[in-house]
């Protein structure tokens, strides 16, 4: 029996940008809720650059550790803060001479706020950063010393998610485990928001790795 | 009499004649002179978080960092004057 209608094979071009289109919107449903660049979450962040970025290669999703981690160290500055006006009411320091009191309060507010500097620059810049190239994982572990750790998104193998405890539970937070066949064999995202959608992220990032490869167009 | 045996008779000496105060201003001294450099490493420290990530919070960064030197430097001035 004769055709009536024959669709036009659709061509191979347009059928790759279809799917690149689809599987762009599908990781954009997964990030929706943007956040600022000063937050613990924040999807495909603007004016933002790592080091070992290359030309091409774009940040899908910064994470830092919960903000809530935070607190233990808030709670003790706050603490240090009042801690003079405590001592003063309740020792006296009459003993000491006042320049030297006036000294060793200029002195505490200085130890105080080094502290509160140190542990703020620790969570902010202790990042993990997740490109459509690679996973990255940024840690400053003391002065002067950076580890930075890093796997090809076609590396990847297997993606544990860490929770457990009332405040981890409570507040959406936990470990990403991500295990990779590269040198390095596993690299942690240690108490990041919502480890759910991270997973989610990294699994749609390892399927369009996958079809670039399949397509062929692999950077 | 050697130097080594000068140098004991001048502490002997000194010593006795010496205010706690006077020692607790030396304390001071040495406390912020190392402070200080705490605060130059704090700066280089930011310097190379800030390459490492480049955002724009960098600048606001760097520049708390530079006060927190100037600070640092303003009370170790002033602790070797008032003290």
């Amino acid at each position: 029996m004769p055709d009536i209608f024959i669709a036009k094979p659709e061509s191979k071009k347009l059928r790759i940008e279809k799917q690149k289109e689809k599987l762009k919107k599908e990781l954009d449903e997964i990030l929706a809720g943007s956040s600022r660049f000063f937050s613990a979450f924040t999807p495909k962040p603007r004016d933002l650059r790592f080091e070992t970025q290359e030309k091409k290669e774009k940040i899908v999703l910064l994470l830092r550790r919960h903000p809530i981690t935070n607190v233990p160290w808030v709670l003790l500055v706050i603490l240090l803060v009042f801690a003079p006006f405590f001592i003063k009411a309740l020792v006296s320091l009459d003993f000491i001479p006042g320049n030297y009191q006036f000294i060793l309060f200029l002195c505490w507010y200085l130890f105080t706020f080094a502290f509160a500097f140190e542990k703020f620059l620790t969570w902010f810049f202790n990042v993990s950063i997740l490109t459509d190239e690679r996973v990255i994982d940024i840690d400053f572990p003391t002065l002067l010393y950076r580890d930075i750790t890093e796997a090809k998104i076609d590396k990847i193998q297997d993606v544990n998610i860490k929770t457990g405890g009332y405040i981890r539970s409570l507040f959406n937070f936990g470990d990403v485990l991500i295990q990779t066949a590269g040198a390095i064999p596993e690299i942690c995202f240690e108490a990041v928001p919502d480890p759910q959608r991270v997973s989610q992220v990294i699994n749609q990032l390892l399927y369009e790795e996958e079809q670039e490869k399949l397509e062929g167009r692999v950077k | 009499m050697t130097p080594a045996e000068n140098f004991i008779e001048f502490l002997v000496k000194t010593i006795p004649n010496l205010s706690i105060w006077w020692v607790i201003k030396v304390l001071f001294i040495i406390g912020l002179f190392l402070y200080l450099a705490f605060a130059v490493i704090v700066i280089r420290q930011v310097g190379l978080m800030s390459k490492t990530l480049n955002g724009e919070f960098s600048i606001l960064l760097k520049s708390i960092a530079w006060v927190h030197l100037i600070i640092s430097l303003g009370v170790f001035l002033l602790a070797i004057f008032i003290l």
